[in-house]
């Protein structure tokens, strides 16, 4: 792609591994696993906003804390950049160098904030280990004002602050150290309506301003609309159609992502998107994941995993209507 | 009065280290039977205070109701001892459904021993006859009948199936009316759209009302004749629903409905949304409370307070219309 790269993935996958009884070991079970991420590959454009959706226990958060290194992979390839090393297989210590450039803001803004810390504590820490320097606290305070806060808000704690606001520390925090790439794992999704727009509104003004790239885990469609560049729909730990936000909404190629796009209740129409029952979700010993609730199913489908097709935008089907 | 549920003039107020937050100050609405009504806006509005006095499950003793009167069908919710409220209303003839159902099932209970004691409480009825009963309603909700579910406990249910669970609980009594606190935030799109639809159905099905809480505009509509948007404890807008989606007259409905993103939004622009935060309920500011966020803010509006129009359709609180 003539787009510059900023972070490229390649095959991830992370089992985890359910424990044995100790009976079970003697018998010699074989251990089972739940597949978190299945060969997960795809590519975050520089400045750009790539959005991951789908359902609960797709893996969208397993993918995020893979990204950081805060869980590892058992398997696959993650580069930055030019940079001819696989982020995966650095020891921790090689890591701390791409710590700054891979900053992540998390779900919800009352557990990802000490609230033993007041706010200048917590931008201070990051600050002090990579900015070495004099004027913290103008540095402090030229983030607060990035972010929307005014300099009141450097001695306050997290619990005198509200939602909103916290979340708007929790990002001045992430970009305390300049980073190139946020990770933000649903960012919004505990804040009201109204706040949410807000927290979208100042995450897109700073990717804009700083060029920063955002991958952004979310389930709400609307949002993935509102702010995304790209779209990566994952569905039980596979990547099940990779496309830019436009041809996505217009035309969604995955039955999945159709289904997806048909049940968000929207307030124009009343009877739009009768999506009907999406059945139970079963994951099939072979063939294609999605086939036990796709209405197009063919006998095809349960045979063979198709693959992810080559080409933009990308999906992963064999026959669709 | 033929209504099912009215609500006149009700405020309520807690005290904590000495200072009085005002969570509802004068909330006034009513539900007409076999209908349902939304209360709409952000946390700290008073919509879910307001639903907790109707239940009268209010903190004691930090809340108390200063004043106002609850009648449910004809009778005064407030005045009536708390024995007889417990047995013949809450859980009886108005049902509850929470915003995370995970927290309010025993983990330790199996799912029949939970419903049994419910219905045992309020209904003479035998276990065989409840346990039928509850088969019966498995299906109208569509959870698998039989003893399937009954001798599960709950951490073995997903998240849709609790809900219907929750959905099937409340109907074990026959209730006439049901309060949803946010019944689907805590579900996935595709789930979220499968308890709508639910909710839907039962609705005509079994002459239900509800009393809808949310500060999702989007979901409204699906389930709801009557929409009251509250800011700062209180209404400052309602009217059928067709009317406030069609023409939002307060600001902040404006605002919220502006805020709500769908994706058949043409995105291009940039959305606004409100600015600022919610006021504390022990520092409302003068004259109209949401002024400080108000895009169309005049003079007047920082001096007095608007009352909410006398119109029996349609009424808003804001100078604009006064």
């Amino acid at each position: 792609m003539a787009e510059k790269t900023i972070l490229s993935l390649h095959d991830i996958s992370k089992i985890f591994p359910l424990r044995l009884a100790f009976w079970q070991k003697l018998l010699g079970v074989t251990p089972r696993g739940i597949t978190a991420l299945d060969k997960v590959s795809f590519s975050v454009p520089e400045g750009s906003i790539v959005g991951v959706i789908g359902e609960s226990g797709c893996g969208k958060t397993t993918l995020a804390k893979v990204l950081t290194r805060l869980e590892n992979a058992d398997s696959g390839e993650v580069y930055y950049k030019h940079e001819d090393r696989n982020l995966l297989a650095l020891t921790s210590s090689e890591f701390q160098k791409f710590r700054r450039r891979i900053q992540m803001i998390f779900q919800n803004p009352y557990g990802a904030l000490n609230p033993r810390l007041s706010t200048f504590q917590t931008l201070k820490e990051p600050l002090e280990i990579y900015k070495k320097g004099t004027g913290i606290e103008e540095q402090a305070i030229h983030i607060l004002n990035m972010v929307g806060l005014t300099a009141d808000y450097l001695h306050r704690y997290p619990h005198e602050m509200s939602g909103g606001q916290r979340q708007r520390v929790n990002i001045a925090r992430a970009l305390t150290v300049d980073p190139e790439i946020l990770i933000a794992d649903e960012p919004v999704s505990a804040l009201d309506v109204s706040t949410q727009i807000n927290i979208l509104n100042l995450l897109k003004e700073i990717q804009q301003k700083n060029n920063i790239a955002l991958l952004l885990i979310t389930h709400d469609l609307g949002i993935a609309k509102y702010i995304c560049d790209r779209i990566i729909v994952m569905y039980l730990g596979e990547v099940v159609e990779w496309s830019d936000k436009d041809t996505f909404f217009k035309k969604p190629l995955h039955p999945y992502s159709e289904m997806l796009i048909e049940s968000v209740p929207r307030f124009e129409d009343k009877n739009s998107g009768k999506a009907g029952a999406l059945p139970k979700k079963i994951k099939p010993d072979k063939g294609c994941l999605f086939a036990p609730r796709c209405p197009y199913v063919i006998s095809a489908c349960r045979e063979k995993r198709p693959p992810l097709k080559d080409g933009f935008p990308k999906v992963r089907f064999i026959r669709h209507l | 009065m033929n209504d099912l549920l009215n609500i006149e003039d009700i405020q309520v107020q807690f005290h904590v280290w000495n200072r009085i937050y005002q969570a509802v100050d004068g909330v006034s609405f009513t539900i007409p039977r076999r209908k349902s009504v939304a209360l709409v806006g952000e946390s700290g509005c008073g919509k879910t205070v307001t639903a907790l006095s109707i239940m009268r499950l209010l903190p004691r003793p930090q809340a108390h109701i200063k004043q106002g009167k609850i009648y449910f069908d004809n009778q005064d919710l407030l005045k009536m001892s708390l024995p007889r409220y417990q047995k013949y209303y809450r859980g009886r003839l108005i049902g509850m459904m929470f915003q995370d159902p995970h927290s309010v099932l025993n983990p330790v209970i199996s799912i029949q021993t939970q419903i049994t004691e419910h219905v045992k409480y309020h209904l003479k009825m035998k276990t065989s006859e409840i346990l039928d009963k509850a088969n019966n309603i498995f299906q109208l909700v569509n959870l698998p009948a039989g003893e399937d579910i009954l001798k599960k406990y709950p951490h073995q249910l997903s998240g849709g199936q609790i809900q219907r669970l929750m959905i099937a609980m409340t109907l074990m009594t026959d209730p006439s009316l049901i309060i949803a606190d946010e019944p689907t935030t805590a579900l996935d799109v595709t789930i979220q759209r499968q308890i709508l639809d639910l909710l839907v159905a039962l609705k005509s099905e079994r002459d239900l009302s509800y009393l809808l809480i949310t500060h999702n505009l989007a979901i409204v509509h699906y389930l709801v004749d009557i929409v009251c948007i509250m800011y700062a404890g209180q209404i400052v807008e309602w009217g059928p629903c067709e009317a406030i989606f069609q023409e939002p007259l307060h600001p902040y409905t404006r605002g919220l409905l502006d805020s709500v993103l769908t994706i058949s939004k043409e995105t291009k622009t940039k959305i606004r949304g409100i600015p600022g935060m919610v006021p504390e309920a022990c520092d409302f500011p003068s004259g109209c409370r949401f002024h400080p966020r108000c895009p169309e803010k005049m003079n007047i509006c920082s001096k007095e307070m608007p009352m909410l129009s006398e119109n029996k359709e349609h009424a808003v609180r804001c100078w604009l219309y006064g």
